[in-house]
């Protein structure tokens, strides 16, 4: 039973963060999940500290809210234009996790966090942390937490989806259409902090991030719609979920760490095989520049009009190993005839101008 | 030009705008009438885009006013359309053209609903009108960079808006896209429909535009083209650096 609610667990944090990771990537701003994993920490803290009771749901509302205040005073800084984009992230969010470890450390009202629960959060564990209502065990605590998320997450991407679509493609024509982007993003910021909340304790700050960018950044490479990225993250966080559990259970080691390295593995394998990835794009260009060399020779060729190798080659400007290879190559493909002391080339008959 | 009604279609007054010390608009003033063609010249940093996004309600504004019809824009969204600079947008964002053109009656629809059949019906036929129809189902990041252009204006033509501000609508587009531009100015222009579009190129003011506004931080002139466009203001306009074979300069 355990297993099941640890892989359960898993899976809905995976799902949660991939789908609200989806637009940060797509407004090309997948570094503010990294600021709110760590802007998050100080305000577990504190209103844990505040409210004294580790298994209230104002927990988790009391620090996506701080979290929701620190990444807003972020972009408030970087709207300054005095620091540029990426140094106010760099420069803020270490800071405010620092201040989350250093309350941590102090052991401040007697909080539960290690150090290491930070990093790669305690999803072994998990399960056994109950939701108890009037007596009744409901199941794990986290688990209602990140279907809490889940649930917002996918509330707010089906009622405002083309909200959310336009505002992250084109803010200002959102603001020319009467939309309100500031307040959608504001509020979508909070959903998204939220869910950073929520899957902290399972997650921990790394996993996090790592559910949240590497799901989307690789569904983007294989397809073209936005609603078909989303779909597809959801569907590489859920893999990631699943094989770093079973990874971690073969390993005997936990789970978290297997689950960061499914989903950064779910990116290269897609960086390298997908439709936009760089085998397919390398490929493509490979054999357009080869055919482009075999057309570039003919095109200086007459059929039965031999010129000399040499000058063909001087005027294309390659080295004798390229210009070598290519005429082995168009021999055989093109029609190119070479004499025998290989010092002339023409056309067969058979080909005519290209 | 005589206007068709009394009430002007655009009306600005006193918009400021500033980004930091300076202002980047100061107390502009305008007023166009319905079916006005007009082009925003001016300077490099003279505030034309901030003109255009200030009206819009894009950027906050210091001070000023705009009317549309005698009515606040920003109470009644439909009657303006924006076409923003191409650049000005991630051309990799995964959707295909007839999505983007799309979101032109997202304004339309308001809230929470969702484009149907007959969105998707009225963003084709904005399509057909920029000869795009073709590439409907294209992938927006293999446009080109005129392509870009016509589906940006189909986007706002989906709009059906009284008042289309357009920035830079012919930057960067071949010889062929700027005629299919400049027609469709023509014949909005014609429907009783207004534009104030920002130009870079004077040589085609005279040609392309029928109405002038000369800015440079203030409006310095608006006028026809007759009328204000003409070497002394330009020369004025842009400190005495109008190349002398600017063609076309209407000589008054």
């Amino acid at each position: 039973m355990i297993e099941f609610w640890t892989l359960a667990i898993a899976a809905v944090t995976a799902l949660a963060c991939a789908l609200s990771g989806s637009f940060l990537v797509l407004k090309r701003e997948a570094l503010v999940s990294e600021g709110l994993a760590h802007a998050v920490l100080p305000g577990i803290v504190i209103a844990y500290a505040l409210l004294g009771d580790r298994t209230s749901p104002l927990l988790l509302v009391g620090a996506a809210a701080m979290g929701l205040v620190m990444i807003l005073m972020v972009q408030a800084i970087r709207r300054t234009g005095v620091v540029d984009s990426t140094a106010s992230l760099g420069v803020v969010f270490p800071a405010l996790f620092s201040i989350g470890v250093l309350l941590t450390s102090l052991n401040l009202a007697g909080t539960h966090f290690h150090a290491d629960c930070i990093i790669e959060g305690n999803l072994a564990l998990a399960p056994l942390d109950r939701f108890v209502v009037g007596g009744h065990d409901l199941g794990p605590r986290a688990f209602w937490s990140v279907s809490t998320a889940l649930l917002l997450v996918c509330g707010f991407v089906l009622a405002l989806f083309k909200e959310l679509k336009v505002l992250t493609f084109d803010p200002e024509l959102a603001v020319s259409l009467g939309f309100r982007p500031g307040r959608v993003h504001v509020a979508w910021l909070a959903v998204v902090s939220f869910t950073v909340v929520a899957s902290f304790e399972a997650a921990g700050s790394i996993l996090v991030v790592a559910l949240m960018i590497a799901p989307p950044a690789a569904a983007i490479l294989w397809v073209d719609d936005v609603r078909h990225v989303l779909g597809l993250a959801g569907v590489f966080g859920l893999v990631s979920a699943f094989a770093g559990h079973e990874i971690g259970l073969a390993l005997d080691i936990a789970p978290a760490g297997p689950m960061a390295t499914s989903a950064g593995g779910l990116f290269l394998a897609s960086l390298a095989l997908a439709p936009r990835g760089v085998i397919v794009k390398g490929r493509a260009y490979r054999r357009s520049v080869a055919q482009m060399e075999e057309d570039l020779i003919a095109a200086r060729l007459q059929p039965g009009f031999p010129r000399p190798c040499e000058a063909v080659r001087s005027e294309l400007g390659w080295g004798l190993r390229r210009f070598e290879a290519v005429v082995a190559r168009a021999e055989s493909s093109a029609g190119l005839v070479r004499d025998v002391g290989a010092r002339t080339l023409h056309l067969s008959a058979g080909r005519g101008e290209n | 030009m005589i206007e068709r009604v009394e009430q002007p279609a655009l009306e600005v007054e006193g918009l400021t705008v500033t980004y930091g010390r300076e202002p980047a608009l100061w107390n502009a003033d305008l007023r166009l009438g319905q079916g006005a063609l007009a082009a925003v010249v001016g300077p490099n940093g003279a505030g034309k885009s901030t003109l255009l996004k200030a009206a819009l309600g894009v950027v906050p504004r210091v001070s000023g006013r705009v009317r549309v019809l005698g009515v606040d824009p920003a109470r009644k969204r439909r009657l303006v359309a924006y076409v923003p600079q191409r650049s000005s947008v991630d051309w990799d964002f995964p959707t295909s053209v007839l999505d983007v053109v799309t979101m032109g009656t997202y304004g339309r629809l308001g809230w929470f609903r969702r484009p149907g059949r007959s969105e998707r019906a009225a963003a084709m036929q904005a399509l057909e009108q920029m000869e795009m129809a073709d590439l409907a189902g294209r992938q927006i990041a293999e446009l080109s960079g005129g392509q870009q252009q016509r589906v940006f204006l189909a986007r706002a033509l989906v709009q059906d808006a009284e008042v289309y501000f357009m920035d830079e609508p012919f930057a960067g587009v071949d010889a062929v896209t700027e005629q299919s531009i400049a027609s469709l100015m023509g014949r909005l222009a014609q429907h009783g429909k207004t534009i104030l579009s920002v130009h870079h190129d004077l040589a085609t003011v005279p040609r392309y535009f029928e109405h002038a506004v000369l800015l440079n931080r203030a409006v310095q002139a608006v006028g026809t083209v007759k009328e204000v466009f003409h070497r002394s203001n330009l020369d004025r306009l842009y400190g005495g650096r109008v190349p002398a074979d600017v063609p076309e300069l209407a000589s008054v």
